[in-house]
């Protein structure tokens, strides 16, 4: 009488490919689009045989580390969201909220503060990357000592007030105004002008952040029906919580080390996503991965072609489009939920 | 064969002891009406039981084996738990709720297979829920989806079914409905133990009752030989016992008794 176990909505089984393809699409326009025009095809070609004209190399030095990385930090995004939200069972979670976000981002600042990025290209990433593990710690020795979620939320509320107060700290005590805007500019959250020594050293990382998060699907859909049926359905809730922080903060904190801060990406995707999926959290990560990278690339190409004195930045365009979203779902969420 | 035994379990939350060296035996193939007072101790007995409550003291045992040696999925296989008014976080279809309850017998990185779906499919239809298969739970009424949530605990086809308060949310129809479905999957071999406030149901249909008290077990046994006359004073404060309506046992209460009796100081 009831239909097989395998119905879900139809719009889920071209759901990953869609975006995949969207994502393909969207790397493209990313690449043809810039300040020079130039023959997309032509370029890759002459690229692709090591052929050292401008076209070339705008294409390989500047165009192809921008979409790549634009993808790549959205679909860490994107997934991490879709995890931390499984985790959280609510829909308003977001990898920032543990503080990661806000932690890798003092770390680069003090990279930049002391001047240690013009000392060597690294020093920024590396900077942002121990800020990143500074917040792991504090929410692995929490996690560890099984504490509840409220306590891992309201720990991301300190820690992101602590990031806060220390980049306050570092803008105030800039050496010059330069060297603040610097941090300001750094902050705000760009794939502009990064090297593929970024990718290179964020994408390991990353790797390892999303091999933790993709495998925690049938923990997440086990934890729709709370902790305690989740654990009597034999799921080990102590290490599915430990992989969705520990890869949330290895792959955020790896992204936002190069990029800055790019807000709400997290948020938005997932829940748009979900109703696809049946609202099932672990049909949700892949896509969400798909559908966070083609969002940033979307963001990015908004942010060049924008008719502006300069250049828009990355993080600035997630925020004034996340942030009403993310008022809306906190209106929407009281209304139907409890 | 005891198919669920409790020796002398204690827990501790926070400063309070809720389980204080509490005894418990269910008979594999019975149905067993936990019951007693709020606060007494059932539901974190329950929850003991389940394996998702650590305990101070004491020790748990599932078919002779201590509940501590059973691999983690191999105890979800045999133990299912139905926690009090539980919640459903996102908006799965009863039928994707009733499939959960099909993890633990799927591989690791197995899908459902056709006995899965048998089983999702029987939980389904057995608690009368299949015309609602395909709606979202958090569109059903309490009472709809509490029959939804009790065919996910039915669905992993567990040997011993932990069930808090199952028929709190249902209409008497309804209530029967689930109390009979029970009974007639103890005729086949389950052992359930469930939480129950009314009392002429666990008399009318459970094999055993246990009563908590004051974080222990005070009395178990039949439910004639439990729902004595001064066993309901001492453990409710409530001066009724069992009598017979048209041969099947009803629980009559004239009146409550004030507390004067020596167990609380």
């Amino acid at each position: 009488m009831s239909a097989s176990l395998e119905t879900i909505p139809r719009a889920s089984a071209w759901l990953a490919p869609g975006l995949a393809g969207a994502v393909v699409l969207l790397l493209a326009a990313s690449l043809s689009i810039g300040s020079v025009p130039l023959a997309l095809f032509d370029a890759l070609g002459e690229a692709l045989r090591g052929d050292s004209s401008t076209a070339a190399l705008i294409l390989s030095e500047i165009r192809l580390p921008r979409a790549l990385l634009a993808a790549l930090v959205g679909a860490t995004l994107g997934l991490a969201g879709a995890a931390m939200q499984g985790l959280l069972r609510n829909p308003l979670a977001e990898p920032g909220i543990l503080g990661v976000s806000a932690t890798a981002g003092l770390g680069a600042v003090i990279a930049l503060y002391f001047g240690l990025s013009q000392a060597f290209v690294l020093a920024l990433p590396l900077g942002g990357m121990i800020g990143a593990l500074f917040a792991v710690a504090v929410t692995y020795v929490l996690a560890g000592r099984d504490a509840s979620i409220l306590t891992l939320i309201l720990a991301g509320v300190a820690l992101n007030a602590f990031a806060g107060a220390f980049t306050s700290l570092a803008l105030n005590l800039a050496p010059s105004p330069y060297a603040a805007l610097e941090i300001v500019f750094w902050l705000l959250g760009s794939v502009a002008d990064r090297s593929f020594n970024h990718i290179a050293v964020a994408l390991p990382l990353m790797a390892v952040g999303w091999v933790l998060l993709s495998g925690t699907g049938r923990a997440l859909d086990a934890l729709s029906l709370g902790e305690d049926v989740a654990r009597s359905l034999g799921v080990d809730l102590r290490l599915a919580r430990l992989r969705v922080i520990l890869g949330t903060a290895l792959a955020v904190g790896a992204a936002v080390s190069v990029t800055g801060t790019i807000g709400f990406v997290g948020l938005v995707v997932p829940h748009l996503l979900r109703p696809l999926v049946g609202h099932e959290p672990s049909r949700l990560l892949l896509p969400s991965a798909f559908g966070g990278a083609a969002l940033v690339l979307a963001a990015d190409i908004v942010a060049r072609l924008v008719p502006l004195n300069s250049e828009l930045k990355l993080g600035v365009v997630t925020a004034i489009v996340g942030a009403p979203f993310f008022l809306y779902l906190i209106v929407h969420t009281r209304r139907t939920m409890r | 064969m005891i198919a669920l035994e409790a020796r002398g379990v204690s827990v501790r939350l926070g400063r309070r002891e809720v389980l204080a060296g509490a005894h418990f035996c269910a008979h594999e193939g019975s149905l067993v009406g936990l019951i007693g007072p709020n606060g007494a101790g059932k539901t974190t007995l329950l929850r003991t039981m389940a394996g998702v409550q650590p305990i101070e003291r004491g020790e748990i045992f599932v078919k002779d084996r201590p509940l501590s040696r059973y691999e983690r999925t191999a105890l979800a296989r045999l133990v299912g738990y139905l926690p009090q008014g539980a919640t459903v976080h996102w908006p799965l279809t009863a039928e994707r709720v009733v499939a959960l309850g099909r993890m633990p017998h799927l591989h690791p990185w197995g899908r459902y297979d056709p006995a899965d779906r048998t089983a999702v499919t029987r939980a389904l239809d057995a608690v009368d829920a299949g015309q609602f298969a395909q709606r979202p739970v958090t569109d059903l009424s309490t009472g709809e989806r509490a029959r939804v949530l009790l065919a996910r605990a039915l669905a992993g086809d567990p040997a011993v079914l932990l069930a808090d308060e199952p028929v709190a949310a249902l209409d008497p129809s309804h209530q029967m409905m689930v109390l009979e479905l029970l009974k007639a999957r103890c005729a086949e071999g389950l052992t359930a133990v469930v939480v129950l406030h009314d009392l002429t149901l666990a008399a009318r249909y459970c094999d055993q009752i246990s009563l908590l008290l004051d974080s222990r077990l005070y009395a178990e046994g039949p439910p004639e030989t439990v729902l004595t006359p001064g066993t309901l004073k001492h453990a409710y404060g409530i001066d009724g016992g069992l009598h017979d309506a048209d041969g099947l046992p009803m629980m009559v209460v004239r009146r409550r008794v004030p507390v004067e009796d020596e167990r609380r100081p």
